[in-house]
């Protein structure tokens, strides 16, 4: 039993990366998702992936049901147990709109009914003290009442203000419910968000309870599919944070698994960034729909806890900080009222598809222009599964380049570009949030169409470094292996560097500790794991806070004030002017303990079938059509250096390096391309 | 024929002066034009064209 | 002729630095009004004074933004700025939409040669004054409202002129804030400087002012195409503001939108005279106001930039209620009378095009403001609290419920926030049932929430809200019915009934004051308006109606007796 397995089920494709670990052979497998019945296609990818599986001691699994279900509202019915006089908050949220000139738009609707946000009496205060106890007689009657209504069982979603200060009153609500009404799933606020903001925790909560029941049913499914196949060990599910956790204790907590099927993307693009050495670096994940975003910092992709399923609809638990863009594969090239293309974020998908899928797809995207601009070879793709019709995406760019009064070269250069500069701006904003100037950072790219766009988007962004690993349309199962246990504890304070001091913040740190370790046992790491702290903070007035690592070891006096001033100093590099004699606030303490993560002594390979051409014309801006070396990434031998122009040919994805790049084929399998 | 005026305000003057069309603030060239009786003080000559379609009628109408 | 790939670039690239430079601020402002408020704007502009780009944060200092940099450059001349410099003003007569809102105004230099200016305009939460807040609701000039500072460098060349920052802080009751979000501020204009100057390294100097041009031309001939869609004709509309704090009679407002060909005229004459009280529109207030309804109806993808707004003329006649001249008033011009303004526009177009309009919004921000010594601490506490209100229905769907006017862009502060921040407890924060405008499509719900003055506390509180009166709700399109109207109550301990400050307290306007002093055990009950629906009400899907009754939105007796409901 020496098998571990990452298993990733995105929207069209599940896909599986697994190593042996006394071999240190590969496997993988990519098959159709199921988005009707998902255990369906964690079956076949193991099927399709040829070992024993009673040789699996270990699978680590991303999905995309939660966020699907959140998406497109399957999910339980909700009720929503919160202090008296705050019903409505959920549906009031934050009142501010998504444009300004837009009467269109309308404000998210709250996953609970009004008639199913019940007011209890209970209150607490800004300290957490009592000021009513709470009426759990009064509770029960009001629930009774609700379900005498009738309609559909519900999950329990409670939310108290101030919980996150003292947890009691929530708490004696579940040990309530657990007596009175036993059938009922329950979510706790102070559980799953224990941090400020009602609204933000209780969308949270909302989307915890309403996803329980489908992760009870998921979690069952796969558990039996996986015992059906033989498949002897444990699993685990991928969590938001880019840690896993046993699925049997996952279940209990689904608003930590709504980022799941894209966790994995990240942690994949972080592996593949220290691997190549560059541990400052951009990730980007570009499929067909969409391409998502991820800072990695010193080798780690940078969380966050302000992830938005739609604007005004907040998701308050740590998660690793990923921005989705409309651009990918599928993106669709239109022509806007006032003449200017534009591309995405609307997308073809995957059915219809791109024009020269031939499903019937009528628009222009970005697969049909790298088609006509001899990038992408329409007989090898998906290694030659597919063939892709060249006519069709000729037709569909020359219908809009008359709307431009462009030929369909230019058409189809000008769609790559446009959508080349969304994705330079968007990474210009991510940088620019976290005070990052991107030229010191690497592009590292991979999903099914990174690697054939990366080296133009660098350029955009004066980035001079590009990684491609290998196997790139597996980076998120990959991801999924190259996995930890990581356990977040956070914890809502409010404090100032006045206020409190060391010996003060020291248990406060330590019960988060004795938290995140309790937790990290439960999953059962063999070695102990390393345990971080974070204070996050800013200046006293201010909204926003910056997270700062605490040096390790028992907080003391002089590190504490060490860290006050690095804070002035991080503050006034970026911004260009100190803040002294400001107060310096603490709002949120975590407590992060991760397992150590996986090192391979290999990554998976590339295959690559039979021999393709060995050179033709590829259009590259400034240039126009060159002859370019066509080369299958298999052929490549290790540490040898080419010069664009070059395509690299894969059944994962073709690599487009444009003159003035360089490529060098490092010893792991990953691809290094440097300007000059 | 109109002209453009630069206006030369005194040190302790610490307000500026509106067109005599669109209200709008003319912070340092008037175009002064002798109009329906009067020196009118405008932003620009494209007011003064509007005065002159369009506000001028309209009192007139109204008188 | 520049490609228009390369065009979409470059305007990509403008407004993109615009937002980065409110991300900037964002991340390092004080206020909440600025960070969780995100009350300020970021623009771009060229040497001649047009604004090649703007990122959308706050409606309000659009056009406000517009007329402040160009001003300002006229005022002191373009040769004037040094590379380095930073030229701040908050001057309401200059451009400004009122006195509270602080524009830095900064040079771009490249290879030594002007290329334009960068400028952020923010709201800052304190700025001296009669009142605590920068509210002012009862000021009959403008000495009272503020320091007014006219167009003046805070920064020369990269350094600091302390003795004006000395000055300005000794006037502001939070001055540390002061220091904060100007700096905020400045700070944002660096980032964007360095951006535009990569730009400029990008593509060259000269390309780019091509591109601007180009692109403002583009703006300019899409608006006109929008306009020239529009019948011809002239559109008027009347509309009444409840009183102006001072005195208590009602304000008069009238707009006549003439269309013809591919310009618009937007002409307030018939608007009454300036009145003594703070709700006056500055000329900012009036041009923001008109182009935020011009931009709703039309399409949103046109680029915001000068061009844009060529096609559309303004006449604002000096000394009325919507051009304020000095002294006068104008602090509740921005949050009270702007959202009026435009939505006036917008209903006078509504014969011309229906199914792009919307009924009237809420209309006032409920501006509640307070401050005093935290019982707790000993430290000096001020907020600016503000709530959302309902918005006009269409005629394919409903208003939103509770969100700010359309001025603005800003959040409301959580409970857990405010109560750990001020010595006020939350009592209650809900939707009012059945204060949606009834009609075929129903405007939006207004907001309730009751606040109690801690024990041990005094806060003093102003208040400058709108649309309490009977008879001034938000009005309805195509025979919708009315708004819910709006309320600010006052309930002292140990009474059982909330009454009006005026009635309590004497004020002499119940919805705009100042220096009222609360203590503990007081309570203030907050009601934001309503928006106007839009149809018949008879006409409304009995499903909508069904489903309005199941989650509460509207009262059965509503149902029944307006909306015809027979139970069914």
């Amino acid at each position: 039993m020496s098998i571990t397995v990452g298993i990733d089920t995105g929207g069209t494709f599940t896909d599986l990366v697994a190593v042996d670990e006394s071999t240190g052979r590969w496997h993988v497998a990519k098959v159709p998702s199921n988005p009707e019945n998902p255990v369906a296609a964690i079956d076949a990818s193991l099927h399709a992936a040829g070992f024993d599986p009673a040789e699996v001691s270990f699978v680590v699994v991303g999905t995309t049901i939660g966020i699907n279900a959140v998406l497109t509202r399957r999910g339980a019915r909700v009720v929503y147990l919160t202090t008296e006089g705050f019903e409505d908050v959920l549906h009031i949220q934050r009142i501010n709109r998504k444009h300004h000139y837009d009467f269109h738009w309308r404000k998210p609707i709250p996953l609970a009914h009004r008639p199913d946000c019940i007011g209890v009496r209970e209150r607490l205060d800004e300290d957490g003290r009592v000021l009513d106890p709470i009426d759990l007689e009064a509770l029960a009657t009001s629930l009774e009442n609700v379900l005498e209504r009738g309609g559909e069982q519900p999950s329990i979603a409670v939310c108290f203000l101030f919980s996150y200060l003292n947890p009691a009153h929530e708490l004696a609500a579940r040990a309530l419910l657990a007596e009175r009404f036993p059938h009922l799933t329950v979510s706790l606020s102070h559980e799953v968000a224990p941090i400020w903001r009602e609204y933000e925790r209780g969308t949270t909560v909302t989307v915890d309870a309403y996803l329980k029941p489908l992760f009870e049913r998921y979690v069952d499914g796969v558990s039996d599919a996986l015992e059906g196949k033989g498949t002897g060990g444990q699993w685990a599910l991928l969590k938001s944070n880019g840690g896993h956790a046993l699925a049997d204790e996952a279940r209990g907590r689904p608003a930590h698994l709504l980022l799941s099927g894209i966790a994995g993307g990240a942690i994949g693009g972080a592996y593949a960034a220290r691997t190549a050495g560059t541990p400052q670096a951009i990730a980007i994940d570009m499929g067909g729909t969409s391409c998502d975003v991820c800072l990695v910092v010193d080798g780690e992709p940078l969380y966050s806890s302000d992830f938005e399923i739609e604007f005004g609809f907040p998701v308050s638990v740590p998660s690793v900080s990923t921005r989705t863009i409309g651009a990918g594969g599928g993106s669709i090239g239109w022509v806007d009222p006032g003449g200017f293309l534009q591309v995405g974020p609307q997308s073809a998908g995957a059915v219809p598809g791109p024009a020269c899928y031939d499903q019937g797809g009528e628009s222009a995207t970005i697969t049909d222009a790298d088609v006509v601009l001899g990038r992408l070879d329409p007989s090898y793709f998906l290694g030659g599964q597919m063939a892709l019709d060249p006519e069709r995406s000729g037709a569909v760019l020359d219908d809009l380049g008359r709307l431009l009064g462009l030929d369909r070269i230019e058409t189809a250069s000008a769609m790559v570009r446009i959508c080349n500069e969304n994705m330079a701006n968007a990474i210009r904003i991510v940088t620019v949030e976290q005070g990052i100037d991107p030229r010191d950072f690497a592009l590292v790219a991979f999903g099914g169409a990174g690697a054939t766009h990366a080296c133009e988007i660098a350029d955009a962004i004066n980035m001079r470094r590009v990684v491609v690993p290998p196997r790139p349309g597996l980076c998120s199962a990959f991801g999924a292996l190259a996995a930890s246990v990581r356990v977040d504890a956070v914890r809502s304070v409010y404090l100032t560097d006045r206020s409190t001091s060391a010996a003060a913040l020291e248990p406060l740190f330590h019960e988060l500790e004795e938290q995140a370790l309790s937790d990290v046992a439960a999953q059962g790491l063999a070695q102990q794991p390393s345990v971080r702290r974070f204070i996050a903070m800013r200046y006293q007035g201010q909204n926003y806070e910056q997270e700062v690592a605490v040096p390790t070891g028992p907080v003391d006096e002089t590190a504490l004030a060490e860290l006050y001033t690095g804070y002035g100093r991080l503050y006034e590099g970026f911004y260009g002017y100190r803040l002294d004699g400001i107060p310096i606030e603490l709002v949120r303490l975590s407590v992060v303990a991760m397992g150590e993560p996986p090192a391979f002594a290999s990554l998976p390979t590339d295959e690559a079938e039979g021999e393709g051409p060995e050179r033709r014309e590829v259009f590259f801006p400034g240039s126009g059509f060159v002859p370019t070396d066509i080369v299958r990434r298999d052929r490549l031998a290790p540490a040898e250096t080419r010069l664009g122009p070059l395509i690299v040919e894969s059944m994962d994805s073709t690599v487009v390096v444009p003159p003035g790049w360089t490529l060098t084929a490092a010893p792991t399998g990953i691809l290094d391309l440097t300007r000059a | 024929m109109g002209h453009w005026r630069e206006q030369t305000p005194a040190v302790w003057e610490t307000v500026v002066t509106p067109c005599d069309c669109c209200g709008q603030v003319v912070a340092k060239r008037l175009w002064i034009v002798e109009v329906d009786g009067g020196e009118r003080r405008f932003c620009s000559s494209e007011c003064e064209d509007l005065y002159r379609e369009y506000v001028l009628p309209r009192k007139t109408a109204d008188r | 002729m520049i490609d228009p790939v390369t065009l979409a670039v470059v305007n990509n690239a403008f407004v993109n630095i615009c937002r980065e430079m409110g991300i900037t601020m964002i991340r390092t402002a004080f206020s909440p009004i600025f960070n969780e408020g995100l009350d300020f704007s970021c623009v771009l502009f060229d040497r001649r004074g047009n604004m090649i780009g703007q990122a959308e944060f706050c409606p309000a200092q659009i056009a406000a933004s517009l007329f402040i940099v160009r001003w300002t450059l006229e005022e002191l001349g373009v040769d004037s700025f040094e590379p380095g410099d930073v030229v701040l003003h908050n001057d309401p007569y200059r451009g400004g939409a009122h006195i509270p809102e602080h524009a830095v105004i900064r040079p771009v230099f490249h290879e030594e040669q002007l290329f334009g200016f960068v400028a952020n305009v923010g709201h800052l939460a304190e700025i001296g004054g009669k009142a605590v807040g920068s509210f002012a609701a009862d000021a009959t000039e403008v000495f009272q409202e503020g320091l007014r500072i006219p167009p003046v460098k805070i920064v020369k060349r990269d350094v600091n002129d302390m003795d004006l920052w000395r000055l300005i802080m000794a006037n502001h009751r939070t001055p540390r804030n002061t220091w904060g979000d100007i700096n905020a501020q400045i700070g944002s204009l660096r980032v964007a400087e360095r951006r535009v100057i990569e730009l400029l390294d990008r593509f060259g100097r000269d390309f780019i002012d091509s591109a601007a041009e180009e692109l403002m031309d583009y703006s300019e001939r899409w608006m006109r195409a929008e306009i020239e869609a529009i019948p011809d004709g002239a559109y008027a509309f009347t509309e009444r503001m409840e009183d102006d704090g001072v005195v208590d009679e009602p304000v008069t407002f009238h707009v006549t939108v003439t269309v013809k060909g591919d310009e618009l005229i937007v002409d307030w004459t018939g608007t009454d005279p300036q009145v003594r009280g703070p709700i006056n529109a500055t000329y900012g207030v009036t041009a923001g106001a008109t182009y935020n309804a011009v931009f709703h109806l039309t399409d949103h993808h046109i680029p915001k930039n000068s061009g844009a707004y060529r096609p559309i003329r303004i006449i604002a006649p000096p000394g009325s209620a919507v051009n304020v001249v000095y002294p006068g008033p104008s602090v509740g011009g921005n949050t009270e009378t702007h959202p009026k303004l435009a939505d006036m526009v917008i209903a006078a177009l509504a014969p011309a095009l229906p199914d792009r309009v919307a009924a009237a919004e809420g209309g006032t921000a409920c501006n509640f403001l307070f401050g005093g010594i935290h019982p707790k601490t000993g430290d000096y506490y001020a907020n600016y609290h503000l709530e959302g209100g309902g918005w006009g229905a269409k005629s394919y769907d409903d208003g939103n419920d509770a969100i700010i006017v359309k001025n603005g862009n800003c959040r409301n502060t959580p409970v857990e926030i405010f109560e750990t921040r001020f010595p006020l407890r939350v009592v209650e924060y809900s939707l009012i049932e059945g204060s949606g405008g009834p009609g075929r499509m129903r405007g939006g719900l207004g907001t309730r929430r009751i606040l109690r003055v801690q024990e041990g506390a005094e806060v003093t509180c102003n208040a400058l809200f709108d649309r309490t009166k009977e008879g001034f709700g938000a009005f309805g399109l195509e025979g919708g019915g009315t708004g819910g109207r709006g309320a600010i109550l006052v309930k002292r301990k140990g009474e059982t009934e909330f009454r009006t400050f005026s009635e309590v307290f004497g004020t002499t306007s119940s919805s705009k004051f100042t220096n009222i002093m609360l203590t503990g055990g007081d309570e203030v009950l907050i009601h934001s308006p309503g928006g106007g629906g839009y149809g018949d009400p008879r006409d409304r899907e009995r499903e909508r109606v069904a489903r309005d009754l199941f989650e509460r939105f509207v009262t059965p007796e509503q149902a029944r007796a307006v909306y015809g409901w027979d139970g069914a």
